[in-house]
């Protein structure tokens, strides 16, 4: 089984890639659009879920998308407030920002560990072997 | 449970103090059997401790999920519920099968469900019945239910969409010109009174003119037709986590989430701020409910303080996208504050300092031009509600049921809202979730919010509605949902949703458009020169989508007297007036469907008045049709 926390990096750097590439090739399509939200939705946000820890899965996506429509709007905002307009910088500071989370999460070895298995509490580990014998 | 009522619905979801009792449960879930699962109760428990006692185990809940990939979970929900499986499948595959023999011309002033088909509401009632037995399926996995919920956001709000073809409501089509403009110049511009608020909080704009960018797409039009349907959506996870943080009942979860969009019918969902400010405002008190809350005693200080920088981060994104939200947010923070004695004082005073800073900055043209008529509503709790609530009186006998459907809707969930605050008055966890609910009523005493101030109040009074009401209909004991409580679930929720069904879609005579008045639409922006005046009767048409900055508007059925009356007794001289009235490039008069249908259903002129005003200006021989087609008309003065 992959878990949610593996499929992440795996997760920004496709959508990343998709996404510049359809961009540099000009797409005009349904599925750039797509992408394009996918990306704003998903690769900002969602790296740094780390920073709160081993949260139930649900929260955990709450946050991802709501830290990352968060960062998308701060930094469309400061552009248009600091007559910086440019999507294309706009899309290599949130692949950056989104990239520092990755990283820094990697470095603490966040997205090699299982799903929702951390933090495995003792009682668990009292009841699980009566279990497996009773099987 | 047994015996605590319903002070179990304090007990919050993650990293939450576990009873023995829970973990007996889950460990059965978990696939152990009772003897084992009895076994690790036994570790648990004290001595002395009966099975129902509170004993409590300090461990986290998520550690114990039965959680596996999503093909595992779809296969548990296969075998321990196939019904409505099987049901939920036949009404997906057949979603939109009904959509093209849909014919939106034939609609009456009752909206689309005037025009609906059978085998439309056929699907509606299979997914309700199958609803109700996920509800009762013993071992259902909440996935299904969700499911469910995702199904009937899909069939409601995608209908429209798949129907029009185009995008519903003339002010939204607005807000694709704000967004094309601030992709086009890379600035806002906050005086321009026709869309201050839009530029005085533009984050929604500024992410979307991103979003478009990212897109490749020319214009915003390629995804904002299918707002709700994304934005419901979106809304589902933040929702199910807040419902999730008053009770670990998943049934009463999925039921809560279940009502409110059954409730939601005030069309406060499409390709506008609030929408998307709504989402975050809800994610916002999860966050405080989940990490802040005082009832929580295993969260690091370190992921307490993490949490507050991610709700400072959303603060500043809500405080700068939209007018109402922050102030909702204020409000609730500090009730929650007050109420739970919680760590998050800072959370709240950041809330009310970040919002008194964008006021004072990015929002001040804004600011000081509204001070005023903010001042002279505030109090005014009576006008300011009345002015959000149509005239019946004059309006046509469709929409008349429409308003009634709406009100009666409200009610009927005012009613099992206050039904589960009864069964929940002995709970201590009573206070928060019926303060969220109250709250927004203060806003009455504020503003009339451009006449909307009711509808607001009542979308974010929804959440804590939908838990009570959701809480009126569940068992007192988690598991106990028995087959004659899925049946009155079901009988339930016809009525509902056949109100919700009225009054959401009552106006789309008028709210939607045709393709031909899109075409009109677009004819106009590709001809009339920068400095052109558009005159017409409302603004219920597409307009503003390009190039707002170059044209200026004037509705005259919507001005005040004289000018509405003016224009039922003498439009030539009306219109010629308003041309007149300032030096302009050229001027266009655009009368559509969606205005004539607009003006004889809200009795804003009388019926037959739209169609006099065009037969009157043509044959006075002073204007001439420069665009027209069946449901367009745009005349220009001969003089120009």
């Amino acid at each position: 089984m992959i878990s949610a926390k593996r499929v992440t990096p795996y997760l920004f750097v496709g959508l990343t890639f998709a996404l510049a590439a359809m961009g540099a090739a000009g797409s005009e399509t349904g599925l750039r659009t797509l992408a394009a939200f996918a990306f704003l939705l998903v690769c900002p946000g969602l790296p740094w879920v780390w920073v709160l820890g081993d949260v139930e899965a649900r929260v955990a996506v709450v946050v991802a998308i709501a830290l990352s429509v968060a960062i998308d709007v701060l930094l469309s905002e400061a552009m248009i407030y600091l007559r910086l307009w440019s999507p294309v910088w706009g899309f290599v500071i949130l692949t950056a920002i989104g990239g520092l989370g990755l990283a820094l999460g990697a470095k603490r070895g966040y997205w090699d560990r299982q799903g929702n298995e951390i933090r495995q509490p003792a009682p668990v580990a009292t009841a699980m072997p009566a279990a497996q014998d009773e099987r | 449970m047994t015996g605590v009522g319903y002070d179990y619905y304090r007990q919050y979801a993650p990293m939450r103090e576990e009873t023995a009792e829970d973990v007996y449960a889950i460990n059965q879930l978990a696939g152990f059997s009772s003897k084992a699962a009895n076994s690790s109760m036994r570790t648990l428990l004290p001595e002395t401790s009966s099975p129902s006692s509170e004993t409590h185990v300090s461990v986290t809940s998520i550690a114990f999920k039965p959680k596996g990939p999503m093909l595992d979970r779809v296969r548990s929900g296969i075998r321990s519920a196939p019904a409505p499986v099987i049901m939920l499948a036949a009404v997906m595959v057949a979603l939109f099968s009904n959509v093209p023999g849909i014919r939106p011309e034939n609609m009456t002033d009752t909206g689309l469900v005037s025009v609906l088909p059978l085998g439309w509401f056929g699907q509606l009632a299979l997914l309700i019945v199958s609803f109700a037995i996920a509800m009762h399926a013993k071992d259902c996995p909440p996935i299904v239910r969700t499911a469910h919920i995702v199904c009937f956001i899909v069939l409601i709000h995608g209908t429209p969409d798949l129907v029009y073809g185009t995008l519903r409501y003339s002010w939204a089509w607005k807000h694709i010109g704000v967004v094309d403009y601030i992709s086009r110049t890379g600035t806002v511009n906050p005086s321009a009174s026709l869309y201050s608020p839009y530029y005085n909080w533009p984050g929604f704009f500024t992410l979307f003119s991103l979003g478009k960018s990212f897109a490749g797409a020319k214009s915003a039009l390629a995804f904002a037709s299918w707002a709700p349907v994304y934005f419901n959506l979106l809304l589902l996870a933040p929702l199910s986590a807040f419902f999730g943080s008053f009770t670990k009942d998943k049934r009463v979860v999925s039921l809560a989430c279940w009502l409110f969009y059954i409730g939601s019918w005030i069309g406060q969902d499409y390709f506008a701020p609030q929408a998307l400010n709504f989402i975050l405002y809800i994610v916002v008190l999860v966050l405080w409910l989940r990490f802040l809350d005082p009832d929580l005693s295993n969260i690091a200080k370190s992921t307490r303080r993490t949490a507050m920088v991610i709700m400072v981060l959303l603060q500043v994104a809500i405080s700068t996208s939209h007018q109402l939200t922050p102030v909702v947010m204020t409000l609730a923070l500090t009730t929650m504050v007050v109420l739970r004695k919680g760590r998050g004082w800072r959370v709240a005073a950041s809330a009310v300092a970040i919002n008194a800073a964008w006021l004072a900055s990015g929002a001040r043209t804004f600011t000081a031009r509204n001070l005023k008529s903010v001042a002279d509503g505030f109090g005014s709790v009576t006008e300011n509600a009345n002015s959000s609530l149509s005239d019946l009186a004059k309006a046509s006998s469709g929409q008349l049921i429409v308003a009634q459907m709406g009100r009666a809707l409200s009610a009927a969930m005012l009613v099992l809202a206050i039904v589960g605050i009864l069964r929940m008055r002995k709970s201590k966890s009573l206070l928060v979730p019926l303060a969220l609910m109250a709250l927004p009523g203060t806003l009455l005493v504020a503003s009339s919010y451009g006449g909307e101030i009711i509808f607001r109040v009542y979308l974010f009074a929804l959440p804590g509605a939908a838990f009570f009401a959701a809480v009126a209909l569940a068992p007192r004991e988690e598991g106990r949902w028995t087959l004659r409580r899925s049946a009155l679930l079901a009988g339930l929720s016809v009525p509902l949703i056949g109100a919700m069904l009225f009054a959401h879609y009552g106006g789309d005579r008028q709210y939607h458009f045709t393709r031909n008045e899109v075409s009109g639409s677009e004819w106009l922006y590709s001809n009339a020169p920068a400095g052109s005046l558009v005159i017409g009767l409302t603004s219920n048409l597409p307009w503003a989508f390009e190039h707002t900055e170059q044209y200026r508007y004037r509705w005259l059925a919507t001005e005040d007297d004289p000018v509405r009356q003016q224009i039922i007794n003498d439009p030539v001289q009306t219109v010629n007036d308003a041309i007149d009235a300032k030096p302009v490039a050229a001027s266009f008069v655009i009368l559509n469907r969606g205005q004539q249908v607009q003006v004889e259903a809200n009795g804003i002129l009388p019926v037959g008045a739209a169609q006099n005003v065009q037969t009157k200006l043509l044959s006075s021989g002073r204007f001439r049709i420069v665009f027209q087609n069946a449901d367009v008309t745009v005349m220009k003065r001969e003089s120009e």
